[in-house]
């Protein structure tokens, strides 16, 4: 009893885990970039700077499932979407820039792979072999 | 001799911007990449062009009679007075239309249509600049900008962008709000630090109600922003030579009246007359809720009362609902000034009052935003006015009945929204 327990247990995590699949920051293989601070994931995608320390330019990539998204800004920035919207609305009638391209999965691979600065988000099941998951602290 | 500080000022900080420009493409040789990229990397008419819009439709009804409320200087009635209601407070519309041709350059059009101060609706441009990124982190521009005086000044109007229905009224009411003329924008990372550098220098024609034309000229604009984790920190100089004519000719009627009428117009002339002010700002969002405030202090030459405002405010978001708390008050003074003395001319000196008295008031805020869609939001807010006695207020069209030390409440519904 106490074993079934246990495995019902394991079984229940297993399940919960792949359920909240995570969000990983992803670029091309052979990107320059290996790992990111957390602040330098905010600089980018939220628009406060165009360019990394030691990397130069980098291209951000939104992506259109409003789900995964969601999940992106909530675990990243710690902003809601419609916080993100709010904010975006600042940068852009200051005339200081446009939030990134938003792509779907197909698009987002087929430019990582061709840009090697552009930065883009999936969750962890849906990273290919040739693409790199950034280290993110 | 402030003035050559303020330029000494201005210059260092461009020959600083300069060499932190400098000795940032030293150490930053890998521009390569994205340059090889960009080569084959063909931009699309949706990424040159970019059309947006901002807008805010609302209402406000006050329950005092004797007083109008206005959100701006330049606008010539509010609620109160002339209508219990108005929607002309807060509804505006806003579109803006962006050039991108390369990563460098971008010029920027915004126009915007609200309630002007000859009542009509007629657009006027709120933003035209062209802006060219010498580096990554450096950009200089060239046209009409928006002032960067305070933390909400540059987007004061973009009410889906603002916690609140508007700026608190007691520290954002300016009269000159852009310039034409140049400006840099520097930002780039010290460590934790996110440091962000605007500066503007210009000259300015507003026009207000009755036909007022208020020029400013030799004007800067010094902005200093921080950001760290979740918390800004924002620092802010500016200064303007201002002149209105016809408020000058109205103090030069004092000259009639011997030396007494003579130091009046001496003290409260404004014919290139300077203001300047210091502005601090700290902002805290770590999410869930969001705390902050601003102060500033005015300096002035003429018969604009030089002084202090100030806010704090803070809100909580409930999922969608952001419920929010907010205390304004500014006093700005001239201390004892010159009057007019003999019993007879105590008409001339209730006038001046009008003009040069003491401003004094205060404001408790209480609303609530409500994200509905990912593009608008609802917000319903009530503003507690109260002045005080021998103060004037920023209310416009004042009635005698109005006695100083009455307060005045404010209620407010608009959907905010872009596209």
């Amino acid at each position: 009893m106490k074993k079934l327990c246990h495995i019902l247990w394991l079984g229940l995590m297993l399940v919960a885990a792949t359920a909240q699949a995570d969000v990983v920051l992803v670029v091309a293989e052979n990107s320059p970039i290996e790992s990111l601070k957390r602040h330098d994931v905010e600089d980018i995608f939220l628009g406060k700077a165009a360019s990394l320390p030691k990397i130069g330019k980098v291209t951000p990539l939104d992506r259109n499932d409003e789900k995964l998204r969601e999940q992106f800004y909530t675990a990243y920035t710690g902003k809601t979407l419609s916080q993100v919207k709010a904010h975006w609305a600042k940068i852009i009638f200051t005339g200081r820039g446009y939030p990134p391209k938003t792509v779907g999965l197909d698009e987002l691979k087929a430019t990582l792979r061709n840009n090697p600065t552009a930065i883009g988000y999936m969750s962890t099941e849906q990273v290919d072999d040739d693409l790199k998951i950034l280290k993110t602290n | 001799m402030t003035q050559m500080l303020s330029y000494k000022v201005l210059a260092l900080s461009l020959v600083l911007i300069a060499d932190l420009a400098i000795a940032e493409e030293a150490v930053l040789p890998t521009e390569e990449a994205p340059a090889s990229y960009e080569a084959n990397y063909a931009r699309g008419f949706s990424d040159v062009f970019k059309f947006s819009g901002f807008g805010t439709l609302g209402v406000a009804g006050s329950d005092n009679d004797r007083v109008d409320f206005i959100s701006n200087l330049t606008q010539p009635n509010g609620a109160g007075y002339t209508r219990d209601w108005t929607a002309t407070l807060d509804s505006r519309v806003g579109v803006q239309l962006t050039f991108l041709p390369t990563d460098k350059f971008s010029a920027v059009l915004q126009v915007t249509a609200e309630q002007d101060w000859d009542n009509s609706w007629n657009p006027d441009v709120e933003w035209a600049f062209l802006q060219y990124a010498l580096t990554p982190n450096l950009s200089v521009r060239a046209g009409r900008m928006v002032l960067p005086l305070y933390m909400f000044s540059e987007f004061r109007k973009v009410g889906f962008a603002l916690p609140w229905v508007r700026p608190p009224n007691e520290f954002y009411n300016v009269p000159n709000h852009t310039v034409d003329g140049l400006g840099v924008l520097y930002q780039r990372r010290f460590g934790a630090v996110n440091y962000t550098f605007y500066g503007t220098y210009g000259e300015d024609d507003s026009r207000f109600p009755g036909d007022v034309h208020s020029k400013a000229r030799e004007a800067f604009t010094l902005s200093n922003t921080f950001e760290y984790k979740d918390t800004s920190f924002r620092a802010s100089y500016g200064r303007a030579k201002l002149t209105l004519e016809d408020l000058d000719d109205f103090f030069a009627i004092y000259r009639n009246f011997g030396p007494e009428g003579e130091a009046i117009y001496d003290e409260f002339s404004i014919r290139d007359r300077e203001y300047s002010q210091l502005a601090l700002g700290v902002w805290h969002d770590p999410g869930k809720w969001f705390a902050g405030g601003e102060w500033s202090r005015g300096f002035s030459d003429s018969f604009i009362q030089p002084g202090d405002s100030w806010y704090i405010t803070g809100g909580y978001r409930f999922n969608k609902l952001t419920p929010y708390l907010t205390y304004s008050k500014t006093r700005r003074d001239h201390g004892t000034t010159p009057h007019l003395s003999g019993p007879t001319l105590a008409p001339l000196n209730d006038l001046l009052f009008t003009f040069v008295g003491p401003i004094r008031q205060s404001t408790i805020t209480v609303g609530t935003r409500w994200d509905f869609a990912e593009n608008a939001a609802f917000k319903v807010q009530l503003d507690h006015i109260m002045t005080e006695e021998n103060s004037n207020t920023l209310f416009t069209n004042v009635q005698p009945n109005f006695d100083e030390g009455d307060s005045v409440n404010l209620l407010s519904l608009t959907v905010d929204f872009v596209f």
